[in-house]
């Protein structure tokens, strides 16, 4: 008998699905805690943003902490300190390295606040172990990482949160509903802002670590080299080996709102400008002003205030401008600018989105749920992908066009290069 | 004859050794029309004649600029006035000022005081010595400019010079701008003319841009930066010296203008630049020195932004996998960024050759590299390493997303426990989602993965009910 190529695919396709091959729309998680049950909770990178994670966490009633982790071991035990504080009964123990934790049946969360070129690591071996995992923003160090990422939580059905808190207040939530409702007509133009860039860091000798500190794996798939109190701690942030300075720093805080409101997919194309520190040992631009083509409509980044008669100053800033209106918020604030009248709210927009109960409680929740939190994977995934596309346009000096069907640039063999930073060895990026 | 090409030869060579090319000047005047030049006023201002550029007073002419526009320079002209001719020349002007002019003059009545005679920088700096500013002969004017400072010669003798930090007037003056030649601004009848008018362009040589930004000036630096990002390829020589004999500001700015110039030439269409910046980062890849290797690491990374493979540059990435710390760090990962078989073939001969500390991360650059044709290598060393390198060898199996890996990978995981069938089935629940694979092939993983989970991630990946 013939079997069609029609009738063939349409049957390798529903085998598929039954396997659970494709990937659904929303993936659903295995659940594997009951709702009495207390989630355990191990922190990696507890210096900086990890110690409110530590805090964050131990305050939840249905959480105990089984590990605090970090590099640096003085880091650990100051979080320890503070864990006891908060917990004077808890077990908690101290690591150094976070694999030893994967180990750990009885941990199902990780979250961690590592430098941004630990997160894909951190996140797919989590995920490899079996652990939920709430990691910090930017999601990934470059794009492949985020594809592997994303691939990766869908493919062991395990629940992510990108630590974007503010994506959990009133404000961010009131501002979707807003602009959603069309009042502002159509959207054809949004402006991102964040004041910032330069760093006085000056050229400090490189030195020996401090004996707390395992340098070799703080750097750990980055390149090799000499340790630098203008670094490490916190300074990573200001070097491409690491980070990818203010501008990666808080992108996805701004850039969260723009495409929750409108529920964007990748841009066309994106260019960067700005100017190189030749001043300081920092390599990441003192500013940088990026623009974006979507679909049907314009994005641009500015690291200074626009020169906006409604950007009111503000330092961080986020625009929507429409065919009828616009509307200019920050984290907490916003103003609607409509028929010549500048407002707070529009009565007539209905309260349509269920509010956050924080976003560490939303994740703990899904944990338990097995439903996605409110920063999933799949939203931390688009909207970061043209942070990493303006960097590479920064660094290349030149547009870069993105075919997102094929998830590669166009027509720039050295762009499509850059989507992945080797890893150095023993490390490597599964996927 | 032969005396003549030993001695054009021994020119050549202390010309190249030299800190300054021996002669780098370019002549901007044609000698019978103003083709590369624009006037400002009435063109009939100015015209040229018998290797003279001539202006006449009271036509309107106003000033005559070069076409281009030039920041670091030693400018050079013959110039002669009518009796009480008066003009100038401007130096780093803009279509409407910001630079400075030298003045030019004929003896005056009044007496012009000694900031506003011939070899003064008008207005900003007195002439001292004042030269001879007896009309209706030829003389030779010299102007350097280099960032700061200025330095102006009359025949030969330095007559003023200024430094723009220490000149309160001219510290806001732009570094860079057109160099022009006023017209006779006094009346009917007076006149000036201009031969032999060339110009060295000191921002075309990398010695000088080099120095520039080794200057303790961030102005300087910045100015530099941008020449020598301008100049690209000659540069990256010059700047990899840097990275190993600068201090940290020093190797700081080297590092970033050779990113910036590895980026230009990796546009698409710059392939000319492309072929020239590669040539510059294999040779000093190749070359060996003991001591700091600061310039070969940061070859060998550039490379992946640039590097073709080519058999040179293949070459010479291979023979740096050799070497211990950064710089086969470096090099090993430009091999996993260069497309082409050729690199995939020496990763794999590098893996043969390779000790087994060094085969893990040759395994992880190959998978990577996503390149079928080391499969079977990978899948020999997944078989028969032990340890780390079995482990590498699994996941490359993994990475390189070739359905040719699934038999392979069922085939180790029956003889293997722990690590390695954990391993085996990660790659396996990678290979279901990997870009190359058809349906069947995915859906040949999930079972193999299926059969083979051992964790509870694992299983749910495979759709295992708990």
């Amino acid at each position: 008998m013939r079997v069609s190529r029609r009738r063939f695919l349409g049957a390798a396709a529903a085998g598929l699905a039954e396997a659970g091959l494709g990937f659904p729309a929303v993936a659903q998680v295995a659940k594997a805690i009951s709702p009495n049950e207390k989630i355990v909770v191990a922190h990696v990178g507890v210096g900086g943003m990890g110690m409110a994670h530590v805090q964050w966490f131990a305050s939840m009633p249905d959480v105990e902490t089984a590990a605090v982790c970090d590099v640096d071991t003085s880091h650990a035990a100051a979080a320890l300190g503070r864990l006891k504080e908060i917990r004077p009964d808890t077990r908690a123990v101290v690591e150094s390295d976070f694999r030893r934790l994967l180990d750990r049946p009885d941990i199902d969360v990780i979250t961690y606040a590592t430098p941004d070129h630990w997160h894909a690591l951190n996140a797919i071996l989590s995920f490899q172990a079996g652990k939920h995992v709430y990691g910090e923003k930017p999601l990934s160090y470059d794009i492949a990482e985020g594809q592997a990422m994303l691939k990766a939580c869908r493919r062991y059905r395990r629940v992510f949160q990108l630590g974007t808190q503010i994506h959990a207040g009133e404000n961010y939530h009131r501002v979707v509903e807003l602009v959603r409702s069309g009042v502002l007509g159509a959207i054809h133009t949004v402006r991102l802002w964040k004041v910032g860039g330069d760093v006085p860091a000056g050229f400090p000798a490189d030195s020996e670590p401090p004996p707390t500190l395992d340098w070799d794996l703080w750097l750990g798939p980055a390149p090799k080299r000499p340790y630098n109190p203008r670094i490490c701690p916190f300074m990573f942030r200001y070097y491409w080996d690491y980070s990818g300075g203010v501008f990666a720093d808080f992108w996805c805080h701004v850039a969260d709102l723009a495409f929750w409101a409108l529920n964007l997919g990748a841009p066309r194309t994106a260019s960067a400008t700005g100017s190189d520190p030749l001043d300081d040992m920092v390599t990441t631009p003192g500013f940088m002003d990026a623009e974006f083509e979507f679909a049907n409509l314009k994005m641009y980044w500015h690291s200074r205030v626009p020169e906006l008669p409604t950007a009111g100053g503000r330092e961080l800033g986020i625009q929507f401008v429409g065919t009828q209106g616009e509307l200019v918020a920050d984290y907490d604030t916003r103003v609607i600018f409509l028929d010549g009248k500048q407002l707070q709210d529009l009565p007539e927009v209905p309260v349509s989105l269920p509010r956050s109960l924080g976003h560490q409680r939303n994740f703990l929740d899904c944990v338990k749920t097995g439903s996605q939190p409110e920063s999933a994977i799949a939203h931390a995934t688009r909207m970061t992908l043209p942070m990493h596309m303006a960097t590479i346009a920064y660094r290349l000096g030149r547009k870069v066009t993105w075919d997102a069907q094929r998830a590669e640039f166009v027509g720039d063999d050295a762009a499509n290069r850059t989507r992945h930073r080797p890893y150095r060895a023993p490390w490597s990026l599964p996927g | 004859m032969r005396l003549l090409t030993v001695v054009v030869t021994l020119w050549l060579a202390t010309g190249a050794l030299a800190a300054e090319a021996p002669n780098g000047f370019v002549s901007l005047f044609n000698g019978s029309n103003l083709d590369g030049w624009v006037v400002a006023g009435n063109p009939e201002g100015f015209t040229a004649l018998n290797g003279r550029i001539h202006s006449d007073g009271g036509k309107g002419g106003d000033w005559i600029r070069s076409a281009k526009q030039y920041g670091n320079f030693v400018l050079r002209l013959d110039w002669m006035l009518s009796k009480v001719g008066n003009s100038g020349i401007f130096i780093r002007n803009g279509p409407r000022g910001g630079g400075f002019e030298v003045q030019l003059l004929a003896p005056w009545t009044p007496r012009r005081d000694d900031l506003h005679c011939t070899g003064s920088i008008y207005g900003h700096v007195a002439a001292n010595p004042r030269p001879d500013e007896t009309p209706l002969r030829w003389r030779k004017l010299e102007v350097s400019a280099e960032y700061k400072h200025i330095t102006v010669k009359i025949d030969g003798v330095q007559c003023s010079q200024a430094d723009y930090d220490q000149v309160p007037s001219m510290k806001d003056l732009a570094l860079a701008g057109y160099v022009g030649m006023q017209d006779s601004h006094t009346g009917e009848g007076e006149w000036v003319e201009f031969r032999n008018v060339e110009i060295e362009d000191l921002d075309q040589e990398p010695g000088f841009v080099a120095q520039g930004l080794a200057s303790s000036d961030p102005t300087v630096r910045r100015v530099a930066y941008d020449n020598a990002i301008k100049l690209g390829p000659p540069m990256v020589g010059p700047l990899l010296d840097m990275l190993t004999r600068g201090g940290a500001a020093e190797r700081h700015v080297a590092e970033m203008a050779l990113e910036r110039i590895a980026a230009n030439a990796s546009a698409p269409g710059a392939e000319a630049q492309a072929v020239a910046v590669q040539a510059s980062l294999v040779a000093r890849l190749s070359a060996h020195e003991s001591g700091a290797a600061e310039d070969r690491v940061c070859a060998a990374r550039l490379l992946g932004l640039v590097g073709r493979s080519d058999q040179r540059t293949v070459a010479a990435l291979e023979k740096a996998l050799q070497e211990n710390g950064p710089v086969s760090d470096a090099a090993l990962g430009a091999m996993q960024r260069i497309p082409g078989q050729a690199v995939t073939m020496a990763l794999i001969h590098a893996l043969r050759q390779a000790s087994s500390w060094q085969q893990p991360a040759l395994l992880v650059a190959l998978g990577a590299r996503k390149d079928e044709a080391a499969i079977a290598v990978i899948a020999d060393t997944a078989r028969s390493g032990t340890g780390d390198v079995q482990l590498a060898a699994v996941r490359a199996l993994g990475m390189v997303g070739s359905a040719k890996a699934i038999p392979i990978l069922r085939r180790i995981a029956a003889g293997a426990a722990g690590a390695v069938r954990q391993a085996v089935a990660d790659a396996l629940i990678v290979l279901i989602d990997a870009k190359g694979l058809d349906d069947d092939a995915r859906l040949e993983a999930l079972r193999a993965a299926r059969e083979l989970a051992v964790t509870d991630a694992q299983k749910a990946a495979a759709g295992i009910a708990q």
